[in-house]
């Protein structure tokens, strides 16, 4: 019986997820626990493993697709039952073998109606792509093409190398004869070959150079940011913020505020006021661009980056104060703590990084002057607050020494104009320069 | 050895076995003193007389009937349908009576009886005189159907018709009736083709036409155009359409992995969707590609020339599913 690759629930509140791709194709080999799929959560992506050991004979729901916690991914057949089949394949005439046809990609081929497309006249297929090289979309492989790779334990490195020919670059009979043809120099692997281990760094490293695998967190992140920086077109506008009041605010009050309410008085809360304030008042920098449609949300739930490790060299975080727009500079002040805290601890579970709306970036806490911060997709905008630094300004024509703080905030340019950013960034810096502390 | 049409063929197969077999008699409507709509039984009356050469009156159940009751009782009986579109109003007598008969009588009966006559398009014959309707027949036990392409075919399996001990319906194509040539044996060499064997009219390596009757000439040119195109297509001619030759089909199948089936009747429920589910259930680890088939629009011939041109398949229609398949 096949064995089904479950959704599994990867924390309380979450839903769904989303196939990042397929590390298996169809017709491979898995091992137990071997991961053959990734899955992205809001924050978290994660590999999960196959629940038994086998050959991955159904892909139920391909890359990019959104899944339910529960929903069926993909089958495993156990690997006898292949074998089985395998052995059974009669000669000339023979009975029929039951084999699950696999679900061809050009469907179109089989699909029209006489009555509306006769069959003989039918367009032809996309002809086969010029360098012959498959998509993305896995390989399909036909019956008789499937039955040469198994007769001739054909490996999947082998078939990847193979320039199929067919449409779409499918892989023809002609093809994996003409390659047979010419394989006699490699030795044929063992009857059941072993599934390759996990693949390793192929370059060697050189003297004074060390290889580290692109794994965990720093994979995620990479992905990640990967995916933001070529979806959203970033642009970035600063403004220039006197920080003058806050700051003398916070050296009145910061002793008094940790006695009354056990938390540090730092500037962010009062940065995420200011910004969700003013997302109250821009809403599409709050919104998010998904498939051709425009997600406004009336509630903010604001991301904070958190950089990990002294240095930060364990990567970054992002957990969510959900609905900020509710909150008080006091329990915003008390959760980002907390927060910061169990992600600091790696304590901190996946729903309380999912779901943010807006993020905010602090590079200032390092000395970082200006900068220009991506956008975590796929929100629209996040806001960076840099070093407060004194500065000769003038005020009145009379140069004066003022705290000063650039804000630079990065905003999708396919959903936000200048204009719209520029009065947002207004908005908070009027919110800033002129605070007035509101429990 | 004799070059004759196919139509001549068929008259040949006929004469030979009337002159050896005394029971073997013909019947049907002005096959006697017309020699038949289009002449196959030309000089018969004369030579065979009234008695073997029946004129019927215009009633395919009466002319079935008869036969199906003379072949019962032990004669050979060879009736002609004028068109074979008209075998429908007999239609009781093929399914319900001849092609039962031996299922009723446990076995003790025989009923050798050929029903021929010319069938298909082509010809500008419009709805009643272009069908070919082998499907209808094809579905049912207990009969044969056969359709030859060459005379030499059409020679030898009318004879396998005849010496069968079982009801066999003959379709005579009338397109290749005159149009196609070819050389037969001497009646003294009493040549037979055996019911149920294809025949391989063409080889090639890059796909498997399956096909009968007028469409084997159309998938043969075709085949020729792609040979110049470098695509080699092998060219199968069942002539015998039930029993089916499978075996034939699946050494070619093995060899291409390709198949395209060529018929002239409606695509839907034709022999084709017999075959295609054939090498499905059997061959399916074989296949590089899409089953494919090619046959008429699911629509009557219509009379005018250029819409039974539309309707019915072409050269061109083979041609194109052949580069499909082939560029797959």
């Amino acid at each position: 019986m096949a064995v089904a690759v479950v959704m599994p629930e990867l924390g309380e509140s979450i839903v769904e997820g989303t196939i990042v791709r397929w590390l298996k194709n169809e017709g491979e080999r898995v091992q137990e626990d071997e991961p053959i799929v990734e899955i992205m959560t809001d924050k978290v992506n994660t590999e999960l493993p196959a629940p038994a050991s086998g050959v991955l004979t159904r892909v139920l729901v391909p890359a990019n697709a959104t899944v339910r916690v529960g929903q069926e991914l993909a089958l495993i057949e156990p690997e006898g039952a292949q074998a089985d089949r395998g052995a059974g394949v009669p000669p000339a005439g023979a009975e029929p073998v039951p084999v699950p046809p696999p679900v061809p990609e050009s469907a179109g081929f089989y699909a029209s109606e006489p009555a509306e497309a006769p069959l003989a006249t039918a367009p032809a297929p996309a002809p086969p792509e010029g360098d012959g090289k498959r998509t993305g979309r896995g390989l399909f492989l036909s019956p008789v093409v499937q039955k040469i790779v198994r007769e001739q334990n054909i490996s999947e490195e082998e078939l990847r190398a193979i320039r199929g020919t067919g449409v779409g670059g499918r892989i023809t009979r002609a093809d994996i004869e003409r390659y047979l043809a010419q394989r006699t120099a490699v030795p044929k692997p063992a009857p059941a070959p072993t599934p390759a281990p996990a693949p390793t760094p192929v370059a060697a490293p050189s003297e004074g150079e060390e290889i580290i695998p692109l794994v965990g967190m720093r994979k995620a992140i990479a992905e990640h940011l990967a995916r933001s920086y070529q979806t959203a077109v970033h642009v970035t506008t600063v403004v220039q913020v006197d920080v003058s009041r806050l700051v003398e605010f916070r050296e009145r009050n910061k002793e008094s505020f940790q006695q009354q309410y056990g938390v540090r008085l730092t500037y962010t809360p009062f940065f995420i006021k200011a910004a969700v304030d003013a997302l109250r008042e821009f809403p599409m920098l709050n919104a998010s661009l998904v498939d051709d449609q425009i997600i406004v949300r009336h509630y903010v739930h604001m991301g904070v980056a958190v950089a990990l490790g002294e240095k930060g060299e364990e990567g970054l975080i992002v957990p969510v104060i959900r609905d900020a727009h509710k909150k008080s500079i006091i329990e915003l002040s008390q959760e980002l703590e907390a927060i910061a805290q169990r992600a600091r601890s790696k304590s901190i579970s996946l729903a309380e990084v999912q779901g943010a709306t807006f993020t905010l970036t602090n590079p200032g806490s390092y000395g970082a002057l200006i900068g220009t911060p991506i956008i975590n997709h796929p929100q629209t905008a996040i806001l960076g607050t840099y070093a407060i630094v004194k500065m000769p300004v003038v005020i009145n024509d009379m140069i004066a020494i003022r705290p000063m703080m650039h804000l630079c905030l990065s905003y999708d340019h396919r959903l936000i104009d200048g204009m719209y950013a520029g009065r947002f960034l207004q908005r908070v810096k009027r919110a800033i320069e002129e605070f007035e502390f509101f429990r | 050895m004799r070059e004759v049409t196919l139509l001549e063929a068929i008259r040949a197969a006929l004469w030979e076995e009337m002159e050896r077999d005394p029971s073997v008699f013909l019947i049907g409507e002005d096959i006697g003193r017309l020699g038949g709509a289009f002449g196959v039984t030309h000089g018969f009356l004369e030579h065979f007389g009234p008695d073997r050469v029946v004129d019927a009156p215009i009633s395919e159940t009466a002319i079935i009937g008869v036969a199906v009751g003379a072949a019962a009782m032990g004669k050979r009986p060879i009736a002609e349908m004028q068109f074979m579109d008209f075998i429908s109003c007999g239609f009781d007598q093929v399914v319900n009576v001849a092609a039962t008969y031996r299922y009723r009588s446990g076995g003790t009966v025989s009923l050798p009886l050929v029903i021929r006559g010319p069938s298909g398009g082509y010809v500008g014959g419009s709805l009643y005189h272009s069908q070919q309707f082998e499907a209808w027949f094809f579905h049912v036990p207990g009969l044969k159907v056969v359709q030859p392409a060459f005379p030499d075919d059409a020679y030898g399996l009318m004879k396998a018709a005849i010496r069968d001990n079982n009801p066999v319906l003959f379709f005579e194509h009338k397109y290749l009736y005159r149009r196609i040539k070819g050389t037969i044996p001497q009646a003294s060499d009493d040549f037979i083709v055996p019911l149920g064997e294809a025949r391989i009219r063409r080889t090639g390596n890059h796909l498997t036409i399956v096909t009968y009757g007028a469409l084997v000439h159309f998938a043969l040119e075709a085949a020729q155009q792609l040979e110049a195109e470098g695509i080699s297509a092998e060219v199968i001619d069942l002539r015998t359409i039930k029993p089916l030759d499978m075996e034939t089909i699946a050494n070619s199948v093995r060899k291409t992995s390709k198949v395209l089936i060529a018929y002239e009747a409606p695509l839907t429920g034709g022999v084709g969707a017999e075959i295609a589910a054939r090498i499905a259930e059997n061959m399916f680890e074989w296949l590089d590609a899409p089953i494919m088939r090619v046959a008429a629009k699911d629509s009557f011939v219509p009379f005018a020339e250029p819409l039974e041109k539309f309707v019915l398949p072409s050269v061109d229609d083979i041609l194109l599913t052949a580069r499909q398949l082939t560029r797959y």
